[in-house]
């Protein structure tokens, strides 16, 4: 083709490229909110998405009563100031006070920050070694500062068998039986069965009679929106 | 816009199929022109392929493997017009930029994996710690210096630039390491990392891996003190840095008045800044102007060749489409469950926004010129190579994130 | 994780807003600066369309062609030497040796970039050579060849280097411009290089302005200080500031004066008190609002950065300030500028070289119009000083008076500013002034190099502006009338 007709052939042709330019910038960019729009509608329908399940209040403060329930992320910080994924206003609690994390077919995790408290189910945790001996199941209780919080995990999450409380005076536990399917610490368990099923002990109630501990929840599904 | 009901479930046009129509129809007519131009059968072959290339990439290759079909979308359109602006100017290297691509795909796919596979982090992050200085090294001891950096190697016809493919391994080193909150391993790094592309005066990538490495570190510790620190120390560094070398002064005085020496230094400046105002709103034409006569044009200078060519308002639409891109990334970040992940997310953005902002503000004289491409557009391996390894790592945080929505949505949906 | 998404949003707007820099910088500089980029010789797109485009013509709001391109594809110029050499610094040539001359900046009219898409295609099917534009320029290219020809008639201006512009204050219209030493652009080859015949003084040589900046600070006593108008200062023919003295010139001693007297007798002890009175802060801003230290971006020209001082500002510095010197700088252009906001209600304009271009086919295209650069003062302030400068020219005693021309009302101001070059010291003279005439709206401003000592700009430039007065009270017509009138 020869050097003239090409030249205007050329320049005829920038406007048909700007124009497609800028269409191709407007539809990438429908299609962005789209699929905003789209994960919106997902996260709606499953309302407890990235959620693990609820941190049931035993002991709080005037600010976290009791029987409160907070939803609990899969990674998180927990500590007093209101930007942490997990707010406890009480006593005790450090601003950003301790890190946690879930692990799959494991449990939660929990890592206090430097210089920080917490206790799981009566241990105390004091590095990241002894983070991983002890996670937090459903059931299990966390004490830090003055608040004491349950991990009610919701259905369908595995983890580990929960480890027994510790079984010391200092242990602040559930008052009502629980059931165990797993042996425990050696000086409280006895594997009776009864007609196969498990038996229930009794541990020593150092608090009031609390709400039992119910079964794991199953997340909430949102409506389905029909058109 | 009526929704045709199917199933119950609102159904639109497909968004996916709209823009890879437009893209296709942009792509067709441009190859097509261009191969009027010379009238070889490669221009044809190329008119003809390249759509199809992008219907492929739109419809099947997001069936291949676990992948979010915007990002694949948008990282085609810009290899594509990489490749077509290199056609117009030097048909060879735009060959080699779609074997390029090519491999491309598959590293992406790669990192994909990686991201989903890998169960524990931690051996592979200690042991790329020192392999990832090592290559990092590697060109100060076997290396040529090119355009005043050593930072390529050359094994037989290949050549590498190991500073684009470390990016990688700072990412995961950096994401390990702060997700865990522990400072010391990934700032000594990173540190060591810098030191050594100073040595290789490559301070375009340096300036990248340092932005990278501070806005992470204000990411995941939101701590102003250490950020500020980060920020002083950079700043002190760079007018240490303008003290010290020579060349630090040069770049930055030809930033200022690039015309005062315009035989030398000078020179790659004022040709880009003309080939900016030649190109004016809507481009000289495609195939018209003289592109080549911006030197290095086939990789940093590409901005410029696009604005001559396409016009400003097209450089502005490619601007928006990395935009976009980081809009995703971001997205994707903010979805992730867990730390490392998203800070991973984040950083791939960041990585990619940075260098566009970099180039693309030396070329236009709003910054001092660095040594940094244009990630997908630019010709090159290198860095082809890694910003296809970035988006892998993005697809594969995205499909986690997937994975874990649909994981929770199943076990909701398992009551009934 | 909560905060952590939270900085993700932060990063993202971060990096969101440095594109949406990008765009607007890149935006910007292109539009503002593009012409400039492009027209620049070294631009190879240039080289390339000249090959395939023959030239338009350039010619001057009579008609008369400046510049034309021949059969062979040669650029042929004005036939009368002295006419080539009187206007080649504000034409240009074809070789770019005059920086931004028309030849070269305006090459996107001249070789046919602003062709529409239209007309190449009609081009195209006709199979016609491509032409670029002819563009229609202010200039009077007589008006240029009678300024050189002036320097050149008296005695003391004779073979000395210099400078002379003229402006219409209320367009903004360059009518003329010459700079001497020059050259012949139809012969290249054979010009002496001495005195750096291709440097266009009126628009790239920066020279300390001398009394001429009294305006100036006339201007910022009468805006900053209350009854400036009726101050008496008294001039002992010696001041000493900070233990340097400042004497006036020919060791003058003018006694008891008002600004307006002191205006008249260009007298530097009272303009000292002057300064030393209003402060420099309020001096700056005024310079300041006269465009000194603005960074000069006008469509048509390219023009050098007058420059106000802005360091070592000692009270010795402030006092030389006021009359000009200090290490003020201005060419002869904004000097001219200054003059015509004085004529033009405080008003500036943007100066302009540009009538119309009109394409080969015969379509007229867009230039831009006339636009106002700055408002450098108060309209009263402005009368004010049009009473000054007026008696700088007409009344007793007065130093312009050699710019007086009869039929006329000739308002201006001299100068004599003293500099060093190359350890040695120069005096150089100069004459800013306007006719104060609703039918020849013109400002002018002439300076020469070198005039030794015991003269003063008043005996050297400003015989050169009465011929230039002269001139224009002459050719009305040709100075106010157009071509150009047919293209709009």
């Amino acid at each position: 083709m020869s050097g003239e007709v090409y030249e205007v052939l050329s320049l005829g042709m920038r406007y048909w490229f700007v124009f497609l330019g800028v269409m191709i910038v407007l539809r990438a960019f429908i299609w962005l909110m789209k699929d905003r729009r789209a994960r919106h509608q997902r996260l709606r329908q499953v309302p407890d998405a990235g959620l693990i399940g609820e941190l049931a209040v035993l002991r709080g403060s005037d600010e976290l009563p009791e029987g409160m329930l907070i939803p609990m992320p899969y990674e998180g910080t927990l500590g007093f100031v209101r930007t942490a994924d997990v707010v406890v206003p009480v006593d005790g609690v450090a601003g950003q006070h301790l890190d946690f994390s879930f692990q799959p077919h494991v449990g939660l995790l929990v890592y206090p920050r430097r210089r920080r408290r917490c206790e799981v189910d009566g241990f105390a945790i004091t590095g990241s070694r002894s983070a991983r001996r002890t996670p937090m199941v459903h059931g299990s209780v966390l004490t830090v500062g003055d608040a004491q919080l349950q991990l009610r995990l919701f259905a369908g999450l595995d983890t580990m068998p929960h480890r027994a409380p510790k079984p010391r005076a200092q242990q602040t536990l559930f008052g009502q039986p629980v059931c165990y399917d797993a042996p425990a610490a050696p000086e409280e368990t006895h594997h009776d069965t009864l007609f196969g099923e498990p038996v229930c002990y009794e541990a020593e109630p150092e608090m009031e009679p609390d709400t039992p501990l119910p079964p794991p929840k199953r997340r909430r599904r949102g409506d389905r929106h029909e058109a | 816009m009526k929704r045709r009901k199917r199933g119950g479930r609102p159904v639109g046009r497909d968004p996916g199929g709209l823009l890879s129509s437009v893209v296709m129809l942009f792509f067709g007519s441009a190859f097509l022109l261009l191969a009027l131009r010379d009238m070889k059968w490669e221009g044809f072959a190329l008119a003809a392929g390249v759509p199809a290339m992008i219907w492929l990439g739109t419809h099947v290759l997001p069936h291949l493997f676990p992948s979010d079909k915007l990002l694949l979308s948008l990282t085609n359109f810009l290899c594509a017009l990489g490749v077509l602006v290199l056609y117009a100017t030097s048909p060879g290297t735009a060959y080699r930029q779609v074997m390029y691509y090519g491999v491309g795909l598959v590293a992406m796919v790669l990192c994909v994996w990686m991201v989903r596979l890998v169960r524990s982090w931690r051996l592979p992050v200690v042991l790329l710690m020192p392999l990832s200085l090592g290559a990092l090294l590697l060109p100060l001891v076997m290396g040529r210096e090119t355009n005043g950096a050593t930072n390529w190697i050359y094994l037989g016809p290949l050549s590498v630039q190991p500073s684009e493919l470390v990016k990688i391994s700072l990412l995961l080193i950096l994401s390990f390491y702060m997700s865990r909150r522990r400072m010391l391993p990934w700032l000594l790094f990173s540190v060591c990392c810098l030191g050594v592309l100073m040595l290789q005066k490559d301070l375009g990538t340096a300036l990248l891996y340092y932005g990278v490495t501070l806005l992470l570190c204000f990411a995941s510790t939101g701590n102003l003190l250490l950020t500020g620190l980060g920020v002083a120390g950079g700043v002190g560094a760079a007018v240490m840095g303008y003290r010290m070398f020579a060349h630090v002064k040069k770049r930055v005085a030809i930033w200022r008045n690039p015309w005062a020496d315009y035989e030398n230094s000078g020179y790659q400046i004022v040709q880009g800044l003309m080939a900016l105002a030649s190109g004016g709103l809507i481009g000289v034409g495609l195939g018209l102007g003289t592109p080549t006569s911006i030197p290095v044009y086939e990789t940093d200078f590409i901005f410029a060749v696009i604005c001559e060519q396409f016009g400003l308002i097209f450089g502005v639409c490619v601007l928006l489409m990395y935009v976009a891109l980081i809009w995703r990334g971001a997205t994707i970040a903010m979805a992730a469950r867990r730390s490392f992940h998203g800070l991973l997310a984040m950083g791939a953005t960041l990585m990619l926004g940075l260098q566009t902002f970099v180039i693309i503000g030396g070329v236009i004289k709003l910054i001092p010129l660095t040594g940094v491409t244009m990630p997908f557009v630019s010709a090159g391996g290198s860095s082809l190579l890694s910003s296809m390894c970035l988006i892998g790592l993005l697809q594969g945080v995205d499909s986690l994130n997937d994975d874990d929505l649909d994981e929770d949505a199943r076990i909701a949906l398992v009551s009934d | 994780m909560k905060q952590q998404r939270f900085r993700f949003k932060l990063l993202a707007l971060f990096l969101f807003g440095l594109f949406l820099l990008l765009a607007v910088y890149g935006g910007y500089s292109v539009l503002v600066y593009g012409n400039r980029w492009f027209a620049s010789s070294k631009n190879p797109r240039v080289r390339a369309q000249k090959e395939s485009v023959v030239a338009g013509s350039v010619l001057d709001r009579c008609g008369v062609v400046l510049a034309s391109t021949d059969e062979e594809g040669n650029r042929v110029y004005q036939a009368d030497e002295s006419a080539r050499r009187a206007i080649v610094h504000l034409l240009g040539d074809s070789q770019g040796q005059v920086a931004n001359g028309v030849e070269t900046f305006q090459t996107s009219y001249l070789y046919g970039f602003q062709s529409t898409f239209p007309e190449l295609v009609a081009l195209l099917l006709s199979g016609d050579a491509r032409r670029g534009d002819d563009v229609t320029l202010c200039v009077d290219s007589r008006l240029c060849t009678v300024m050189a020809e002036s320097f050149d008639a008296h005695p003391l201006s004779a073979g000395k280097r210099g400078a002379a512009v003229v402006l219409n204050y209320r367009t903004g219209e360059v009518l003329g411009m010459t700079s001497l030493p020059s050259f012949d652009p139809q012969n290249i080859a054979g010009t002496d290089p001495t005195g750096e015949p291709y440097w266009n003084r009126v628009t790239q040589s920066l020279y300390p302005p001398g009394s001429t900046f009294k305006i100036v600070t006339a201007a910022a006593a009468l805006e900053n200080l209350t009854g400036a108008d009726a101050l008496t200062m008294n001039c002992t023919g010696s001041l000493s500031v900070l233990g340097q003295t400042i004497r006036d010139y020919g060791g003058a001693s003018h006694g008891t004066l008002t600004l307006k007297q002191a205006f008249t007798v260009s007298c530097n002890n009272a303009f000292t008190i002057t300064a030393l009175t209003v402060g420099d802060d309020a001096l700056r801003g005024k310079a300041e609002d006269f465009g000194f230290g603005d960074n000069f971006l006008f469509r048509d020209l390219v023009v050098e950065n007058s420059a106000y001082p802005t360091q070592n500002r000692t009270a010795f510095e402030l006092a030389a300030s006021g009359f000009g010197q200090s290490a003020i700088a201005a060419t002869p252009l904004h000097m001219c500028m200054v003059a015509a906001a004085v004529a033009n209600g405080g008003v500036m304009m943007e100066p302009r070289l540009l009538l119309g271009a009109i394409s080969a086919t015969g379509r007229s295209r867009s230039v831009g119009g006339e636009r106002v650069y700055r408002t450098a003062m108060q309209p009263e302030t402005a009368a004010l000083l049009r009473d000054y400068m007026d008696a700088a020219v007409n009344a007793a005693g007065a130093t312009g008076s050699r710019a007086r021309v009869s039929g006329l009302t000739v308002c201006g101001k001299t100068g004599t500013a003293e500099s060093s070059l190359n350890g040695e010291a120069i005096s150089y003279g100069w004459f800013v002034g306007f006719l104060d005439d609703e039918s020849l709206p013109f400002a002018v401003a002439v300076l020469v190099e070198d005039i030794g000592d015991g003269v003063g700009g008043g005996s050297v430039a400003a015989p050169i502006a009465g011929d230039i007065f002269t001139y224009l009270r002459d050719n009305v017509d040709r100075v106010t009338g157009s071509v150009a009138e047919m293209y709009r």
